[in-house]
Parts: structure tokens; sequence; C-alpha cells
């Protein structure tokens, strides 16, 4: 009777001291964010890498659901990678960024940019699948005093900021700076270029408007287009500043880069793929596919940003709306990520997590594992919440450990 | 006394007559070390003449056209005419410019140039500038050692102008040694031809500064006239006008059609190119039209004004008096 009423009181006591733990814990979780405070999109965003001898700058990086996932070979020799979409039937979270050009990392060189490349997610320590980055801008000066071989770009950019290519010399035997039509192209870009400067126009249609681009007549060098554009009329740009030339000078001036390169300042049909370089009509999804009764996430521009006054505000991060049936609430996220089972989200600096039908999952530390990591990888758990968490644990072991001893 | 006078009279107007009419269809004109062939030659009156001031056949003069057949190889500038008395310049035969060396080279707006023209010539100010010419050979800037600098405010039909025949009877490219410069309003012109490929077209200033270059900035070289402008291609020939409301009478208007069979002034080539006047009368009482293959004004001291007009056509002679009735 003495033995059990002692067994009784120890167990009281363990439970209430594990009881006290876990409050303690939660006292420690940090406040929920105001829903007004800016929202941003990728704590990566403004993050600089280099690729292929060209600097770029993230603007954002996004993550969609798609039926299949894509499949990266990379070609050490070439220094190249190429993907191509894989199991279709499945579907996967696929990852997507945007970038601009901040500049290069070498002098002397054939520098191409393509429209779309495929890099190794080393800015993201846990994962190894790939990102797709869409070129969709150039910063201010970014080629400014360069001496390169042959630069070659891609159509349909948004924007090039303003004297991104002054005073930019081209040292190849040809001397021509192919550059085709972007969207929007700011002051005195060509000031001062040391190179016969070729404007390609193929198969664009969007409106393009090029702000005192060429105002400055007497810096600029001698500007060439084709006689089939030379009555492609462009906001901002002075027909009586060019010159047309046929097929066979065009020919004749594209540099050797080209014939090696992905994109082809001659291929109209090259330029037709390279002409999107925006976040395309795809922007919905929903996380159990098509047709079925699940959460619906849009991706649109964020509406509040942290501005730093750079290059980068011009362009917006990417948020996500949702819609989730389960809950029948609508809210907007800043990050977004998917796997088999569950989906999470970032609502300001909070995770949320859900099922894939868009049921919450409250206990968010029974997710985390010994590292305090969730399963997506990232550390959620800091060190004070960590100390609480071993200590319920060896609690919790040792009760049970107590349970097993005394036979419950 | 009277019938003697008459007779006199008639005489003297027919020398008058002989006298207008300097040059026939063949005869060769030279000038200015340019020779010329008369492809053509045709009556007309005056630009400004009317009934009223013509007075007999003393007041027709013939006018037509030419081609110009020879230039001399040693002058250092070469302006071709326009004209050259009263007739029109219309064209350049095969070969005409063919490895010759001038330093500049001024030409007018043309019919047609013929085979090989300009091949292998050096123009040493850098350029060659043409304005309209609607017919070209073939080969006809082939080699030419100057920038070609196309001028242009009409279209123009260039058949092979940029390819030519090889000793084996194939086709191949033909073209300038250098560029093909032209104004961005004559691109248009020359889209349908291979120069189109090889050529850079300007609008502006930046043409402008090319062609003035062509002419080493030589503003009285440049004002040779394009275009005549005192009337000497009048077609008109005669014409009861300018009594507008008048029902009667006719109207004759000159004009040179391409002989049958030789359609383009080369193949066989501009050695054998001639061109056959014709004479379109409108009666306007009867509002007809017939075609006339030739015109005589003939002195007639019995007629009340003098004289009276005779035409040659298929049917034979026809007569008019000058109020259009038909002597019979």
């Amino acid at each position: 009777m003495r033995t059990f009423a002692l067994k009784s009181a120890f167990i009281l006591l363990a439970g209430l001291t594990a009881s006290l733990a876990s409050f303690a814990a939660e006292e420690q979780k940090p406040a929920k964010e105001n829903n007004e405070a800016a929202i941003l999109a990728d704590n990566r965003r403004g993050e600089k890498f280099e690729h292929n001898g060209v600097i770029y700058t993230i603007s954002s990086i996004y993550n969609m659901v798609e039926a299949g996932h894509w499949e990266v070979k990379y070609d050490s020799t070439l220094g190249t990678a190429t993907a191509k979409r894989e199991g279709i039937n499945g579907l996967y979270c696929n990852r997507y960024g945007e970038v601009i050009v901040s500049g290069v990392s070498a002098q002397h060189v054939d520098v191409v940019i393509n429209p779309k490349f495929v890099t190794k997610t080393n800015y993201d320590s846990n994962k190894e699948e790939p990102i797709i980055f869409t070129v969709i801008g150039i910063e201010d000066n970014a080629f400014e005093k360069t001496s390169l071989r042959n630069l070659i770009l891609p159509t349909g950019m948004k924007h090039v900021g303003k004297e991104a290519f002054k005073e930019m010399e081209i040292t190849s035997e040809q001397g021509t700076f192919f550059f085709p039509l972007q969207k929007r192209v700011l002051a005195d870009a060509f000031d001062g270029l040391k190179a016969r400067l070729f404007l390609t126009f193929e198969f664009y249609k969007e409106d393009c408007h090029y702000d005192k681009t060429f105002r400055n007549t007497d810096l600029l060098p001698e500007i060439y287009v084709h006689h089939n554009n030379s009555g492609h009329a462009v906001e901002g740009l002075d027909r009586k500043l060019l010159y047309s030339v046929g097929s066979e000078y065009q020919e004749k001036w594209t540099p050797d880069v080209d014939k090696k390169s992905d994109i082809k300042t001659t291929d109209v049909t090259k330029y037709q793929r390279g002409a999107v370089s925006y976040l395309g009509d795809k922007v919905r999804f929903k996380t159990l596919g098509e047709n079925t009764v699940s959460p619906t996430f849009n991706i649109r521009k964020a509406r509040k940003f942290n501005k730093t006054n750079t290059c980068l505000d011009i362009f917006a991060p990417y948020e996500y709306s949702c819609y989730n049936p389960y809950t029948s609430q609508q809210d907007v996220y800043s990050e977004f990520v998917m796997n088999n089972n569950m989906y999470r989200v970032k609502k300001g600096k909070e995770y949320l997590y859900f099922t894939l039908d868009g049921k919450p999952i409250t206990d968010k530390k029974s997710l985390t594992d010994r590292n305090g990591k969730d399963p997506f990888g990232t550390q959620i758990l800091n060190d004070d919440e960590m100390k609480a968490k071993k200590n319920t644990q060896n609690l919790n072991n040792s009760v049970n450990n107590l349970r097993n001893q005394l036979g419950f | 006394m009277r019938t003697s006078f008459t007779i006199l009279l008639t005489l003297l107007l027919s020398v008058g007559r002989l006298l207008a009419q300097d040059y026939a269809t063949g005869d060769i004109i030279e000038q200015d070390g340019i020779s010329y062939k008369v492809l053509v030659s045709y009556l007309v009156v005056d630009g400004k003449a009317t009934p009223d001031t013509i007075y007999g056949p003393q007041d027709f003069h013939s006018s037509g056209e030419v081609m110009v057949t020879k230039v001399g190889n040693n002058t250092a500038d070469v302006v071709i005419p326009a004209s050259v008395n009263k007739f029109k310049v219309v064209g350049l035969t095969d070969s005409l410019f063919y490895g010759h060396e001038h330093d500049r080279v001024w030409l007018p707006d043309l019919l047609f140039v013929g085979n090989g023209c300009f091949a292998k010539m050096k123009v040493k100010s850098g350029a060659l500038v043409i304005h309209n010419i609607s017919r070209m050979g073939m080969g006809v800037f082939d080699e030419l050692d100057a920038d070609l600098i196309f001028d242009m405010t009409n279209g123009t039909t260039w058949g092979n102008a940029f390819m030519k025949r090889n000793a084996d009877s194939t086709l191949t490219a033909s073209r300038p040694l250098r560029e093909v410069k032209t104004s961005a309003r004559a691109l248009s012109y020359v889209r349908n031809c291979d120069a189109y490929k090889y050529s850079i077209s300007a609008s502006g200033k930046n043409f402008t500064k090319w062609v003035d270059a062509a002419f080493r900035n030589d503003a009285t070289f440049q004002e040779n006239d394009r275009v005549d402008k005192f009337g000497r291609f009048n077609k008109k020939t005669y014409s009861t006008m300018p009594l507008a409301k008048s029902k009667k009478g006719f109207n004759i208007t000159a004009r040179a059609t391409e002989a049958k069979g030789m359609q383009m002034p080369w193949g066989s080539l501009t050695r054998d190119y001639y061109r056959i006047a014709q004479y379109v009368v409108l009666d306007k009482k009867k509002k007809t039209t017939t075609n006339y293959s030739d015109f005589i004004p003939v002195a007639d001291a019995m007629l009340k004004e003098g004289w009276y007009v005779k035409f040659v056509g298929e049917n034979g002679e026809v007569k008019y008096k000058l109020d259009g009735k038909i002597i019979k």
C-alpha cells in the first residue's frame, strides 16, 4: 500500500515538472508578426553570385507545384547545365528564380548571358534541387568601362539600367555589339560604346520603351538595324540615327561565339524561345493538383517589400496568395515549400505547416528532428527552445523508463 | 503673179520645216566629248505655243530621245546632261563606262542602262550616285570600284542587274566591290533585288553626307538638272486648244513606243535599239482616238489658214484641215 502511494506521488511530480517545462517553452515562442508589416518574399533577395563569368543579383526565388520535376545534367568540361522535365505523372515542387545582371568577373572574354540557366542550389544549404534562373534585367553601370571580346544578351528583358554599356569595348574581329530589343532601356545606355551597335528586333511584339537612351548623339557609336526592321517603331528611338543593312552585313558581323552559344543573334527561333524573361502564365497551382479540393496558390508581385534604393527595387519580389478550403481562409505568404505529406508557408517571420488538403498542423515541435530542423531542412528552433525540447524529451524518456520498470 | 508668190511661200515654208527637223532616228549627236544616238524623233511644238501662235509648218521642230553611246575615258568629271539639242537622254548603251576611270560622274534620270554599263569602273571620289533608272541590263555594277549610292524616288525594274552570265551560260552573283548605299526611302525599291542583302541605308543627314562626299561637297556639280524644266519634252504636237469649249478640232500628242520584238533594250543589245514615234489624235467632235505613225504639216497657200496636217497610218494618208475636217 505504501509503495503504491510513493509511486503515485512520484508520477504526479514528474507529470507536473513536464507540463511546467513545456509551458516555459511555450512562453519563449516569438510573438506573431503583424500582417501589415513589410513582407520579404525571400531572404536571399539582393544576394550576389557568379555564374559563367557573370555576376548576378538575386531578385526573387519562388517555388511552384508542377507535374514533373527538373532533372539537371551538369557538364563539368563546359561548365554548363541542362535541365529536362522528368516524372510528368507526379506532382513536384520546382524551384525558380529571377536575377539581374550586375557585372562581369573577367575581362577580354566572350560573355554569353542565357535567358534562362540552371545552377546547383548552393544558396540553399540542405537542398540539392536545381533552381532555374531567368535573367530579367541589367543593373545601372553593369558593363561600364569593361572590355569584352563579345557580349551576347537575351531579348525581352524588363529593364536595362542607366549607362549600362557606357564606354564598353568589344574587342573581337567583328567589333559588333548585337543588342536585342528589351522592354525598357534607360538613359545613356550606349554612350561612348567602342563598338558597332546592332539593334535586333525579331519577333518581339510587346511595347518597348527607350527612355533618353540615344540622347547625346555625339557620344553614340554607329547604330545599325536590319532593313526588315527599319520600319519598326520603338518609343524613344529616332529613326534618323540608324543605318539599316542587309542580311549579308548582319551575317558578316555576327560574332564567332554566336555559333557556339545557345542564343544566336541571327537565328530568330532562338529569340522566340528567349523572349520570356518574366513569370509566365502559369502562376496558379493547387497542392493536390488540379480538379481537387485543396489549397489554391497564386503567385503575384508583392505589394509591400523592403526597398534599398538600388536597381533591384524596380523588380518586386513574388508572394503567394492562398485560399484554403479546409479553413475557408484567404491569406498571403512570403514563402512556400512542399513535400509528399505537407506544405510549409511563411507569414511574417513565422512558419506555418499544413497537410496537403489544407488542415493546419498545430504541434509544430513534433515535426522537428533532433537538430531542431523541420522536414524541409530549415532550423526553426533556437537554442533555448532546443534545450527545453531536450529537457522535455529527457523527462518523457525517464517517465517512460519508470513506467516500464514499475510495470504500468 | 499671185500664183508665183504662193509657190515661193510654199518653198520657203518647206525649207523652214526641213531646217527645224535637225536629227532623224539613227543620227549621232556629238557634244562635249560625249556621243549620243537618236533613238526616235517626232514633231512637236514649243511648250508654250497655242493655236494662235502657230502659223504653219515652220513652228514645228523635232524632239525625241537619245542614248549615250560613247564617253571619253580621259575626262576627269563626266556630266551626262538630261537633254541634248531638244532631245531627251533616256539611256546608256552597253558597257558605256566599262573599265573607265573618272573622278566624278553625274547621271540624270534614265529609262534604261545596258549590260555591264558600269562594270569594272573606278570612281576616284569614292562613290557613284544613281538617280532614277527604270530598267537595267545584266551585270551593270559588276566589280564597280566605288560605293554605289541609290538616290531614287521611283520604283525600278532591276532584271538581273546584280547577276552576270558566265562562259558556260550559268548565272552568278555580280556585285560592286564596295558598299551599296540607299536612302531609307529608296529601300523599298531595292527590296526585290539582290542589292537588298548587301546594302546599307540611312535617312536624313546621314544619307546627304554620303551623296555630298560622292561629289566632293561641290554644290555646283550637284546642281546638274535632273529633270528638264523648259518644256522641251512637251509631247503636244498640235491642238485646237486653248479653245477648250470648242467642240471641233483635234489634239495631237506625240509619243515613243517600243519597237516590236525589242521590248527590252538589251539582249542583242542597245546597238540595235530604236523606238518608234507615234501620234495620238483625239477627234473632239467624234470623241475617237486614232494612232498614226507619221505626221507632216504641209503648207498650202490655197487654204485660208495657209497649211494643213497630214497623217500616215495603217489606212494610208489622212489629211485634215485645222478645224478637224477631213480633206478628201
